[in-house]
């Protein structure tokens, strides 16, 4: 190395220099334009209406406007319902779909990871074929039975939906991390006089905090922004809608109001967004963990 | 509807305590939210509107009640326009009566045609295009005419004002007709509105006249009220989807859409909405009674009237208030000469926005370029089996 | 590999020796003694984890499944399922018609050519930017993965609309940039009020640019974990014997991160193959039958009017057999690489 240096002297770093200068400008570059859209419709959502089509579109609006806001929370465009309706929906939903889910996962995967058992390969290979069994085909023959069981028009119907499609994924991660709990630690508790309650919450819990959070982030996103069951079963009952079906109903009716559209899409995006980069570190090593060990 | 309801209560005292909820849905909806209702057995309505062409479909489906004994002792039954109520009897059984009727015209600002030079309005489809030149060039920017493909109960105008038939019937079989000499000239004409004479934008292929299936407002709708459009085909009721800043609203006129020759208008097909009583509703004889009120000559008269639709009474669309209007005259005109088959066959919602948007998507694709011969041959087969089996095949 | 213990437990009974702790051993309230014995005796104690997912999983996925292949073989529709009209067996008949329909090919097409070109533009885009990562300052790289990170966060129900926003013949940005492209690079005032939402050319280019918009941030992501799992000795020692920066990244780099390009081509595939949001909303719900993909066709048939179940069905079977086709080499590889050890 110091031979290469000495040797070509000045230019190196010089080259060195340059080459750290036009990545950098590349970064930005590729930083711009993946944030482009999202400064568009945050934009958009400010400006007033007869900012939307001028003829020579301005990045930022020149006369910024709380109008469309408003609209969006006193619901004038979607039947007097305003956007904290649709919020608590899908909070609602989200949040319980969530913690069953993580629950139940949680303890499906403390069988597969720690016991042997008979079925054991059996149940894993049938979670691999259902997580690629498409929604969009079994929505079908869902919604025909959700008919029948008089689930439909219901949130608590989206809650089961949700809860059990984000089970073969939640339960796959959850797995790696129960795993990797030595069990020696279970055994040095047990042998200090644990009883399996307190072994589960003091130890096998704490350590597995970080696996539930990865996954319960995951879960949480898929039901946020889940589409497919939300608009099928929920049907033409618009107040129990959930925030994406909202912001679709509300573009797919209201044709070309662009400026409250943009403002009911930004305040159901921003808290994803928020959320993603408070988590981003431990979420990619989350996920990249769970694919790589396979 | 508040006022119809107390009236209601004051006309028949033994429903002075009864609730009536009105439950206002987005029309596109309407036979989605019946079909739910009627298989969950949930949020199932007692009365419902229903477009008139609906009637005849919904009825063969189990989803209205008979109601022949009510309409046929009531006294309103004989002023009705007997073509409307004929849509709403299947062999004998009545069930729906006829709310509002409403018919498609070309909208167009007085003003600007005399502007642009324009004398009379056009009779004549080539009269239409010349017009539609001298708008544009008066007023460059603006589209001459909206040329959309997903309104087949306004460009069924065209097929009729060139003398042809969608399809017809006899003894039950339905025999498609867009292959006959006079359809196939009202298409290609349509057709070139927008790739010969660039008279619309290539924006509206695919768009009904609101937008994108589905809206509720937008589209042409938008662009009339907005001034980018010229002349704008649709009924009287379309000046509630406009936007509220729209321009010269006082040089609103309309006039019948033009045959291919002249010098009579095209036939219109004859739209409107029927009231019926639901299969499942519990009380059919306190729905007919309320119904029976809602669509007495005055009230239904007031209500189609703040909507821009015709009441069901043939002593009212001759009387004369229409026709002395400056924008209702050209729908009032229109309305003398009606059409409603095949658009109430009971399968042709199923052939036109249901599930194959059969005549929508073949002007589509000929308005993508596709060869003429084979795109309408494919459509008219189609066409005549949906028509007969309510299946593609 | 050791096997549960439990029943040695039993053996040597309770009070002396405490319990092996395989797993769970039931000895605390609030179950009875003699229950825990017989959870004990008889190794339920995984079953009755498993209980609540398989529950769940069976009621809301298996059985709706082996429904969608019974319906496919009726002539289910609104009359069979409001009870107005019996349910026939009608075998193979919907599958014959949803395979003499047009429609049926062109939706296989579009979804056929559209997943083709969105999961390696993916790939690519993704892993190009890991790359750039990989070699960008501290602060750049955090600030780059922060932001691509909010791209990846968009909900596809949104991505869709911005897209849409932004491609919208009247006043969309989109076209008035192109407009102002000089047209000898391919832009020109024939772009002026295009519409991108009603021709399935211009619609999936939209659907795509959206797709890898929102998926190349996983991508990246992934790589950059990827390559940092790499020891740099080897990097190293590529360099000093000669090797340019391409040729390090194809015999050193991408061999090693094979297993997750493996990973994330195949659940890539399975998610763009049936995409349904985002063609859902860019081509304006149901209403243009020449835009559908697989998956909206074979909605399509279940929800628009009048419904028809049983080809739905047929065609969600179709769907289903070929994203397994596809992805019976994501289950083999897992097993192979001892995913179920």
């Amino acid at each position: 190395m110091t031979a290469l240096t000495s040797r070509t002297g000045v230019s190196f770093h010089k080259r060195r220099w340059a080459r750290k200068a036009g990545l950098n400008v590349l970064g930005l570059l590729v930083a711009l334009i993946t944030l482009f859209p999202i400064l568009w419709m945050i934009s958009t959502a400010f400006k007033p209406a007869t900012e939307w089509y001028s003829l020579t579109p301005h990045p930022l609006p020149d006369h910024p406007t709380l109008g469309n806001f408003r609209t969006v929370f006193d619901g004038s465009l979607t039947n007097g319902l305003s956007y904290w309706v649709f919020l608590k929906n899908s909070l609602f939903v989200t949040v319980t779909s969530v913690v069953a889910s993580a629950f139940i996962a949680l303890l499906a995967a403390i069988a597969v990871a720690r016991f042997r058992f008979r079925f054991r390969a059996t149940y894993l290979i049938m979670l691999l074929i259902v997580q690629m069994l498409p929604q969009q085909a079994l929505v079908i023959t869902l919604f025909l039975d959700y008919r029948k069981w008089d689930l439909l028009d219901s949130l608590v119907g989206l809650i089961l939906v949700y809860t059990t499609f984000s089970l073969p994924l939640t339960i796959w991660m959850l797995r790696n991390f129960v795993a990797a709990v030595p069990r020696q630690l279970e055994e040095a508790a047990a042998i200090d006089g644990a009883g399996p309650y307190r072994s589960f919450w003091r130890i096998l819990l704490p350590l597995v905090a970080p696996g539930l959070i990865a996954t319960s982030i995951f879960a949480f996103v898929f039901a946020y922004n889940e589409f497919i069951f939300a608009l099928t079963f929920l049907g033409a009952d618009t107040a129990k809608y959930t925030l994406p079906l909202y912001v679709q109903y509300f573009y797919g009716r209201t044709g070309a109001q662009w400026g409250p559209i943009m403002a009911a899409s930004t305040l159901f995006t921003i808290p994803v967004m928020v959320f993603f980069l408070l988590v981003q570190r431990r979420l990619a090593s989350g996920l990249v963990a769970g694919a790589v060990k396979g | 509807m508040n006022g119809v309801v107390a009236q209601w209560k004051k006309q028949d005292p033994q429903y002075k305590n009864t609730k009536v909820v009105v439950d206002w849905i987005p029309w596109t909806d309407r036979t989605t939210d019946w079909n739910n209702a009627l298989a969950s057995g949930k949020n199932a309505p007692d009365i419902t509107e229903l477009g008139n062409t609906d009637t005849p479909t919904e009825a063969s489906l189990g989803v209205l009640a008979n109601i022949s004994s009510y309409v046929n002792s009531w006294s309103g039954k004989s002023g009705i326009v007997s073509g409307m109520l004929a849509n709403d009897t299947q062999n004998g059984d009545v069930y729906g009566v006829p709310w509002f009727g409403g018919v498609r015209a070309v909208w167009y600002r007085k003003d600007q045609f005399a502007a642009a030079g324009i004398t009379s309005t056009p009779t004549t489809w080539s009269q239409l295009i010349t017009d539609a030149q001298l708008l544009m060039k008066k007023y460059p920017g603006t589209y001459g005419i909206d040329a959309i493909t997903d309104d087949t109960n306004a460009f069924a105008s065209f097929i009729w004002g060139a003398g042809g038939q969608i399809a017809t019937e006899s003894n039950g079989t339905w025999t498609a007709d867009l292959t006959s000499p006079a359809d196939e000239a009202a298409i290609k004409w349509y057709v070139s509105l927008y790739t010969k004479y660039h008279l619309s934008p290539s924006k509206y292929i695919g768009q009904t006249e609101l937008g994108n299936v589905g809206s509720t407002s937008g589209g042409a709708n938008t662009d009339f009220g907005l001034g980018k459009l010229d002349m704008y085909i649709d009924g009287p009721w379309a000046s509630a989807t406009m936007p509220a800043n729209s321009t010269d609203k006082s040089g609103w006129a309309s006039f019948p859409i033009p045959s291919e020759n002249g010098p009579n208008a095209a036939p219109v097909f004859a739209g409107g909405s029927d009231l019926g009583v639901f299969a499942t509703s519990k009380y059919p004889a306190a729905d007919w009674s309320l119904i029976s009120v809602m669509d007495n000559l005055s009230n239904s008269t007031s209500f189609a009237n703040l909507q821009g639709f015709f009441p069901p009474y043939s002593s009212q669309l001759t009387a004369g208030p229409y026709k002395s209007s400056q924008f209702l005259a050209g729908f009032a005109t229109a309305a003398s000469n009606s059409q409603i088959s095949p658009l109430n066959a009971k399968n042709w919602s199923t052939a036109d926005t249901g599930k194959y948007y059969i005549i929508p998507d073949m002007l589509k694709s000929l308005m993508d370029g596709a060869s003429f011969q084979s795109t309408v041959a494919a459509a008219n087969s189609q066409l005549q089996t949906v028509l007969n089996t309510g299946t593609e095949s | 590999m050791v096997r549960t213990t439990q029943g040695e437990t039993g053996v040597r009974g309770g009070g002396a020796q405490p319990p092996r702790h395989q797993g769970v051993a039931w000895g605390s309230p609030p179950l009875t003694r003699s229950t825990a014995t017989w959870i004990r005796r008889h190794r339920v104690a995984p079953y009755l984890l498993l209980l609540p997912s398989l529950v769940l999983i069976a009621i809301l996925v298996l059985y709706p499944a082996v429904q969608l292949g019974v319906i496919s073989l009726q002539n289910y529709g609104l009359p069979q399922e409001i009870g107005t009209l019996p349910t026939q067996w009608v075998g193979l008949h919907n599958y014959s018609q949803i395979l003499h329909d047009p429609e049926f090919w062109l939706s296989l097409r579009i979804s056929l050519i559209s997943s083709v070109v969105m999961v390696p533009l993916t790939l690519v885009v993704g892993t190009l930017v890991g790359l750039l990562l990989s070699r960008l300052g501290r602060k750049m790289a955090a600030f780059v993965s922060s932001v691509a990170t909010l791209a990846w966060a968009t909900p596809a129900v949104s991505a869709a609309v911005i897209f849409v926003w932004l491609a919208t013949p009247d006043g969309g940005l989109l076209d008035w940039f192109l407009a102002k492209w000089p047209t000898a690079l391919g832009g020109g005032a024939r772009w002026a009020a295009f519409s991108w939402t009603n021709a399935a050319l211009p619609a999936y280019t939209l659907i795509i640019a959206l797709v890898v918009w929102t998926g190349f941030p996983f991508i990246a992501i992934s790589v950059l974990a990827g390559l940092r799992t790499i020891p740099s000795e080897l990097h190293e020692s590529a360099r000093v014997d000669g090797a340019n920066g391409w040729q390090i990244f194809w015999k050193v780099t991408f061999p090693l991160l094979k297993p997750i390009f493996l990973v994330l081509l195949l659940v890539s595939v399975i998610w763009d193959f049936g995409i349904f949001t985002q063609v859902y909303i860019v081509i304006g719900e149901l209403g243009q039958r020449d835009m559908y993909n697989l998956g909206i066709y074979e909605y399509a048939n279940a929800f628009t009017l009048p419904p028809t179940y049983g080809l739905a069905a047929a065609g969600g079977f179709i769907l289903t057999l070929i994203l397994l086709i596809i992805t019976v080499g994501y289950v083999r590889t897992s097993v192979r690489q001892g995913a179920l050890q």
